[in-house]
Formats: structure tokens, C-alpha cells, sequence
């Protein structure tokens, strides 16, 4: 397979709601760039650094890139092991060939939520960050009880994330 | 007085008010005063998952409204210091991301310029250890910790302030400043499970107790934390696991800024240890 060329086909089959995202997925299979994920050469060293991989025999950093590679992106953004990454970044920090794998599993999961089935959780958590803000929201009676302790008052509500995600 | 703005956590408000009081109250011991920025809002971390779009906004809203008072930022949350440094990594690198996100910010008359510096409590307090060793009134004589840095403030190394500190020790010094002994143990690096609790209780305290068991092996009497959702992790879900029976021998854990409060003297109320969930009233012994 020639080099800069293998991921076309896969690419092509996806079509993206959010440009910025299918910039960043771009980058990260990019051929001619050492981090792109067609880099790898199955050495394993992600699924042997990945915490959850010694746990969870579902969950393999390797099976996500390889499913990419392949351009199996039904199963792939369905795929409920997709989750379980913690974002600890101990599979980025170690693979020989820089590959940027868990910036890699955070994208799946945005296209993911767009495109697949995200567990109830995340839709759940979606939901609240869209109405409050923040993840954990608070009310003028937190406030009350902040001030008593001397800490500042914070804001109830985020124009920034109410405005970008509130309106889908 | 020195000034930095303050980026309180999503969770603290919420669950660890004292890991709030008790950083102000350190950083005003040591001269510091953090400074709350009005509109500072969530740093974007848990959008990351649903939008990277709008996360992106959201951190870089928080830089640029504090590069517009001209003061760094610190974080005393893990996941806050990785949000907001790898927004600011993304904007500085590339320039179409940095016009996209700041088309956004101007609808709030604001700019993301990348004039500021990011810094973790932990990377701030070791740049002042000399300070901070004057200030010590008690220390923490024989008391062994092991320390827990949390993945997100080592990395990845492009990103988190990683060559500065290397090989990374900064935490272990700091507990040692308070007389208190750091341990050397294997899962040091190790994923606490904080992140996937919600979705997935089942393998994140898996995680969890394996990092406990080998602290406890490694003979530590103490956790030290710097990181809301690490500590809630090793505090509250532990304490779960302690009250169903799912663990027989608990390891307390503490936030740093509890531990270095102790040995500063500062008032009780303020580093509210009380509030913990696994008692910790025995470490008075120690002082």
C-alpha cells in the first residue's frame, strides 16, 4: 500500500456533522505524520501500559486503531468498550511510534456521541452541563453556603456551553 | 502580595469545600492571594467526550479572561490543569483552531492571545519550597505517605509542564517539607478509576483497590492527593467499599493541601479535615 493513501478509503466513508473534529481525525490517521495512527505496527505496548486492559479483556487500545484502520466505523462508534478509557494517557506517554492514542480515543468518542450510541451516562451528563454549565450545578443556596465559609461566590450558568451545545 | 487567578473545580463546590478553604487558606499563609475572576466558568473537561468544539471554548474563555487581568492561572484539579493546558497547546499550535475559537469568543467581546501560563498547585508550591520551608511551624515526624500525582498532571508530555520537573519528585519533596516520609511504591503511576466511576463502578474500583492494596504493601499509613476526583475516589468510594464490606483494610488518604496546612498551623476549620469521609483525627499525633 502506498504511503499517504491508506486511510482514503476509510475517510471517505465518513461524513462528519463538526469540520473541526474531522480536522483533528484527519490529523490523527494522517500517513505522512509519524503520530497518525496507521504508524502502528501492533507492537501492543498501548495494551500492555493500558490499566484497563489488565482488567477489562474487551477493552484494547490496539482493536480501536486496528477497527479504524479498517474502516469498521459501525461496530467502532458503537462499541460500549470505547468508554472505559480514563484519559490517563499512559498508552500515549509509551508508544514507540508517538502515536497519539488516547487524543485518538477522545475523537471516537466525540464522533461517537454524533454518530453511535453513547451509554445513557454520557447522555445523561450531556444533558446537565448543557442546562447548568457545569457538571455538578449549583444554586444561589451553594452560594449562601460558600460565603459562609468564606469562599467566592461562582456562577450558576455558562453562556459558552449553553450557547454551543444548548442549541442541538 | 503575589495574585493568581484560581480555577475552582466543577466538583469541589459541591463535595470538597475543604480542599476550596483549605488551598486559599495555604496560599494566603505563603503570601499568595488567588484571585477570583467573575465569569470563570467550567474549564471544558467534561465536554471533551461530547464537543471537542466547544470545550475548547470553554477553556480558552477562561485564559483569556484571565490574560485580560494579566495573571496566571492555577488549578488544584488534575483534569481542570489538563483542560485548560491542552486548549491552550491546541490554540497556541494551530492557527485555524485559534481563529475558529476566538470567532466564538468575540460574541463575548473576548480573546484568546496565549500571553499566560497554566500551573498546577503542586508545580506552583514547589517553585516557592524555600518559603514554604520557613513557614513550617510543626512537623510531621514519622508519619509514611505515599504520594498519588494523578495521570492528567503527568500527562501527556507535550502538553503538562513535564521537562521542568524531571524525573518527576516534585510531590514526594513536597510531603517531605512537612517531615513526613514518602514512600517508593509500584503503583504510584497507576490510574486511580476516578474517571470511568460513573459508567463503569464495577472496573473503576478495581482500579482503585489495586492502588490501595500496594500502598498499604508498600507500607504507607497515608495517601496524600492533589486532585478533587482522585480524592473523592480514594475518600468517598472507599469508604463505600469500607462500609459494604468490599474492602476489609482501609488506607486514609489526605489532600495535600490538608497535609502542608498541619505543618503551616493553620486553622482547623479552614483545612476541614473533618470533612473527610475516612477519619483522619489520629494524624494530630504525629504534630
Amino acid at each position: 500500500m502506498e504511503k499517504g493513501t491508506c486511510n482514503q478509503g476509510t475517510q471517505r466513508k465518513l461524513v462528519l456533522s463538526n469540520e473541526r473534529i474531522a480536522g483533528l481525525l484527519k490529523e490523527l490517521l494522517d500517513c505522512s505524520e509519524a503520530q497518525g495512527i496507521s504508524a502502528c505496527f501492533m507492537c501492543r505496548t498501548c495494551s500492555s501500559s493500558c490499566p484497563i486492559a489488565t482488567l477489562e479483556k474487551g477493552f484494547d487500545p490496539v482493536k480501536l486503531i486496528r477497527m479504524c484502520l479498517y474502516g469498521l466505523w459501525d461496530q467502532l462508534l458503537r462499541d460500549p468498550t470505547l468508554w472505559l478509557c480514563t484519559s490517563c494517557y499512559a498508552c500515549q506517554e509509551r508508544c514507540p511510534q508517538g502515536i497519539k492514542i488516547a487524543d485518538f480515543i477522545t475523537v471516537l468518542k466525540n464522533l461517537a456521541v454524533k454518530k453511535g450510541e453513547p451509554p445513557p451516562g454520557i447522555k445523561a451528563q450531556r444533558e446537565i452541563i448543557t442546562q447548568a454549565g457545569r457538571v455538578y450545578p449549583l444554586d444561589e443556596f451553594d452560594n449562601k453556603k460558600r460565603a459562609k465559609m468564606g469562599l467566592p461566590e461562582l456562577p450558576t450558568t455558562c453562556t459558552v456551553v449553553g450557547r454551543l451545545i444548548g442549541a442541538e | 502580595m503575589k495574585r493568581i487567578a484560581i480555577q475552582r473545580c466543577c466538583s469541589t463546590p459541591v463535595l470538597l469545600k475543604q480542599y476550596e478553604t483549605s488551598t486559599d487558606s495555604v496560599l494566603r499563609r505563603l503570601g499568595v492571594e488567588p484571585v477570583d475572576i467573575q465569569n470563570f466558568g467550567c474549564c471544558g473537561y467534561p465536554l471533551r467526550t461530547f464537543d471537542l468544539e466547544a470545550y475548547l471554548a470553554c477553556s480558552a474563555k477562561n485564559i483569556s479572561l484571565a490574560e485580560k487581568e494579566g495573571l496566571q492561572v492555577l488549578t488544584f484539579c488534575n483534569g481542570c490543569y489538563l483542560s485548560l493546558r491542552q486548549a491552550y497547546h491546541y490554540l497556541k499550535n494551530d492557527d485555524n483552531v485559534k481563529a475558529g475559537t476566538n470567532a466564538i469568543l468575540a460574541q463575548d467581546g473576548l480573546v484568546f492571545r496565549g500571553t499566560t501560563e497554566i500551573v498546577h498547585l503542586l508545580h506552583f508550591l514547589i517553585s516557592i519550597k524555600e518559603k514554604i520551608h520557613d513557614s513550617i511551624t510543626s512537623h510531621l515526624k514519622g508519619l509514611k505517605v505515599a504520594t498519588h500525582y494523578g495521570c492528567q498532571l503527568m500527562r501527556p508530555r507535550e502538553v503538562v509542564d513535564f521537562t521542568q520537573h524531571k524525573p518527576p519528585l516534585f510531590f514526594d519533596e513536597l510531603v517531605e517539607i512537612t517531615g513526613a516520609e514518602s514512600i517508593s511504591w509500584a503503583a504510584k503511576q497507576d490510574c486511580c478509576g476516578a474517571p470511568i466511576y460513573g459508567l463503569n463502578p464495577d472496573i473503576s474500583t478495581r482500579l482503585l483497590v489495586k492502588k490501595i492494596l500496594n500502598a498499604k504493601e508498600a507500607g504507607a499509613s497515608l495517601l496524600c492527593i492533589a486532585c478533587p476526583f482522585c480524592q473523592l475516589q480514594f475518600d468517598h468510594v472507599q469508604h463505600r467499599l469500607l462500609a459494604e464490606g468490599r474492602l476489609d483494610q482501609g488506607l486514609p488518604c489526605i489532600l495535600y493541601t490538608q497535609l502542608l496546612g498541619l505543618a503551616l498551623g493553620l486553622d482547623e476549620e479552614a483545612l476541614g479535615i473533618q470533612k473527610n469521609k475516612i477519619d483522619l483525627t489520629w494524624i494530630k499525633d504525629f504534630l
